[in-house]
């Protein structure tokens, strides 16, 4: 009698333990966050986009050079920026394709509330074209293209739009 | 007359009396038996058996339920995260048509320029679209409930909507009919876009903005 009891006892153990199992892949499901595959996409195609968006878009002064032709005349100077072409308002061509990049990431990605990290690479000059909004710690998506300077130079503009 | 009838008693007792008492016996067994299934009824190991059927018949009906519960739950939240990805799809989708539309692209020597609108087009359309019903039925096909506005970042800041169809339905507030918004929710996308300006020979940075309106 004794014996059929422990084993009762035993069964109930193991009913409830699969019970505690079953609840605690049920919580799981439920509680499991929403997919961000959709998202994921958006923000690549936005930093694709942006890229694209910003490196035609026309200078109020300097001949209405774009971003293009500003970063592609910023890349031939050395560092610090010396020996890139001066503008009609006293700004290089590094410093106004900074300044340009820096105001339209600030009325985008910045008005929606969005970190980023934006880069170039390729010659010294560029490379010093550094924008960033707060911490990047955690996933991001971005879009990366690469842009010809002269023949055997090229540059490579690079966006991160951060989760964190 | 009377002493055949004694005889005739004598002959019904002699031939029923034997069957009588064997009939008073079966009666007897009957009653025994009786008793005895009263006692196999009144068995207390009987009647726990019953109550431990029972009982096991309670808890699996309760964990069959509590299951279910956990089942449905887990569906209708499935369900949920399935319909809030078809939205952001279709949001997204209509987003990509805005982008692309041909009546906006900047085309020169019959080569469209990627990702760029043009200003003047795009204000024609917009005026169109905003005074003529059937225009607006037109692109309702194309872009059903939702709201385009541009808006140049860089270096200017103007606004301009180009569609907008937001959902509604009338409802009587203190005693009057008024048209009120009838959506669930609000998909937003934001997309970088170049602004042609033909006049000036130059681009603005702009973004469109879409919102999709979920019901």
């Amino acid at each position: 009698m004794s014996n059929r009891g422990q084993v009762e006892i035993f069964g109930l153990v193991i009913i409830v333990i699969l019970l505690a199992i079953g609840l605690l892949f049920t919580i799981v499901i439920l509680t499991k966050t929403p997919t961000r595959e959709v998202a994921r996409v958006k923000e690549s195609v936005q930093a694709a986009n942006f890229l694209n968006t910003m490196m035609g878009t026309t200078s109020t002064s300097c001949n209405k050079r774009s971003v293009r032709e500003l970063l592609q005349n910023c890349a031939t100077a050395s560092q610090e920026w010396v020996g890139a072409a001066l503008c009609e308002d006293g700004h290089n061509t590094c410093e106004l394709a900074d300044i340009m990049i820096t105001s339209m990431l600030q009325e985008t990605l910045g008005k929606w509330g969005k970190n980023y990290r934006f880069n170039i690479t390729g010659t010294d000059a560029v490379e010093e074209i550094q924008i960033e909004r707060g911490p990047c710690t955690g996933e991001r998506e971005g879009s990366s293209r690469p842009e010809k300077v002269r023949a055997g130079l090229d540059m490579v503009l690079t966006l991160h739009i951060c989760q964190s | 007359m009377h002493a055949p009838q004694v005889k005739g008693a004598a002959v019904w007792d002699s031939i029923f009396s034997p069957l009588a008492s064997e009939g008073e016996k079966k009666i007897d067994l009957c009653t025994a038996k009786a008793r005895r299934s009263t006692k196999i009824r009144q068995n207390p190991r009987g009647q726990i058996k019953m109550f431990e059927t029972i009982g096991v018949l309670i808890v699996f009906f309760f964990l069959l339920f509590t299951g279910s519960i956990f089942y449905f739950a887990a569906q209708k939240s499935a369900l949920q995260k399935e319909k809030v990805k078809a939205g952001e799809q279709y949001a997204f989708q209509i987003v990509l048509k805005s982008l692309y539309l041909p009546e906006l692209d900047c085309s020169f020597l019959q080569t469209q320029k990627d990702n760029c609108i043009d200003r003047i087009k795009m204000e024609k359309m917009s005026q169109l679209i905003a005074k003529n019903e059937t225009v607006r039925t037109d692109y309702y096909t194309e872009f059903g409930y939702a709201t385009i506005t541009v808006e140049e970042a860089f270096p200017g800041n103007q606004t301009w909507k180009l569609y907008e169809n937001i959902p509604t339905k009338l409802e009587k507030i203190k005693g009057e009919e008024v048209e009120v918004p009838d959506y669930i929710d609000k998909l937003v996308t934001q997309s970088p876009i170049l602004i042609f300006e033909p006049w000036k020979d130059a681009y603005a940075f702009g973004v469109m903005e879409v919102n999709v309106y979920v019901q």
